[in-house]
């Protein structure tokens, strides 16, 4: 009767552990891509209170002045920001 | 009775051929207006780039492909970027496979990814407007593209083409084909894209499809309104949506 509470005690334990353990790891994700996202969003020309560095505000404004009110290409203005990178 | 021979002559070598080879330069004429003075270096870095590009058209009897022709020499990761970034700007930085009997493309994408679209619908517009483009006598044809601007407008563009009825392959630069003869110049927004050679081969030539890892057209729009740059973009369209 011991070994039986004992092992439902641990079993419990351990998915509740285990569980916990699951929750912070995406809550964690969901996080950290939802501040990139946010902090990209402002850096919009215009958009003073954000985290942009002068590179990446140059690189949304040569994009707007290339689209000149055109289609959106999201892979021009994604490539314009890699330029940040090298 | 000698011109009537050179013209038959002509005439039976392009009924010969099944295949060709075309290489197309390209001209770009922005608007330098709308460039803050900061980023002018940066843009005439990269019209100098597109206005040095070229790409070949390969096409047989029910196919083709359209690719930038690559230069030999080695590339500054800079560089490199800069050429990606001049072509998504102004002309392809994709390689499209077309198959004329199923009417569908592969466009293989610059990291390699196949996006496969056999929605194609081009309804072009041939009008009488002829011009001369080397010997080959050349007709207009316009076709109109609608897309839906920042504000979620729904705009047209339009795409015009000169093509040689003289040539009866229903190809052309990037992803612009249907019409009663080959495309020797386009006109797509602030670029041209011009014929400069010419090559007729008379054994069908394979073309080669790209292989890999294939996705539809909607799934690979959703996919880039997703990335970082498609975020910011949702962003701008709302912004601009609730200003007005």
């Amino acid at each position: 009767m011991k070994k039986l509470v004992f092992t439902a005690l641990a079993v419990v334990a351990f998915s509740g552990a285990a569980m916990a353990n699951t929750g912070e790891v995406k809550e964690d994700v969901v996080f950290s891509n939802e501040n990139k996202v946010e902090a990209a969003v402002v850096q919009g020309p215009g958009d003073n209170e954000g985290t942009a560095t002068p590179c990446q505000e140059s690189a949304i404004l040569l994009y707007e002045s290339i689209i000149n009110g055109g289609e959106d290409k999201p892979l021009l203005l994604s490539a314009l920001m890699g330029l940040c990178m090298l | 009775m000698k011109k009537f021979l050179l013209l038959f002559l002509f005439l039976v070598n392009v009924i010969q051929a099944q295949s060709g080879k075309v290489i197309y330069a390209i001209q770009v004429s922005p608007s330098a207006n709308t460039v803050k003075a900061e980023q002018k270096v940066l843009m005439e870095t990269l019209l100098q780039n597109a206005n040095l590009q070229e790409f070949q058209l390969l096409f047989n009897s029910t196919s083709s492909s359209f690719k930038s022709i690559e230069s030999m020499n080695t590339l500054s990761a800079y560089e490199a970027q800069i050429n990606t970034i001049a072509k998504l700007a102004f002309s392809s930085a994709d390689e499209i496979y077309f198959d004329k009997k199923a009417q569908t493309e592969y466009i293989k994408k610059d990291d390699g990814l196949i996006v496969k679209d056999d929605n194609l619908s081009l309804n072009w517009t041939i009008t009488t407007n002829s011009k001369l483009i080397g010997s080959y006598l050349c007709y207009e044809g316009i076709l109109k593209r609608t897309f839906i601007n920042r504000k979620g407008e729904t705009k047209t563009k339009e795409i015009i083409a000169w093509f040689a009825p003289q040539l009866p392959y229903s190809y052309g630069p990037k992803d612009f084909h249907g019409l009663p003869g080959l495309i020797l110049e386009l006109y797509e927004d602030k670029t041209v894209y011009s014929a400069k050679n010419i090559e007729l081969i008379k054994d069908d030539q394979n073309i080669y499809f790209p292989k890999g890892r294939t996705i539809s057209k909607e799934e690979y729009e959703k996919k880039l309104e997703s990335s970082e740059a498609g975020v910011i973009i949702g962003k701008k369209r709302e912004k601009e949506k609730n200003s007005q």
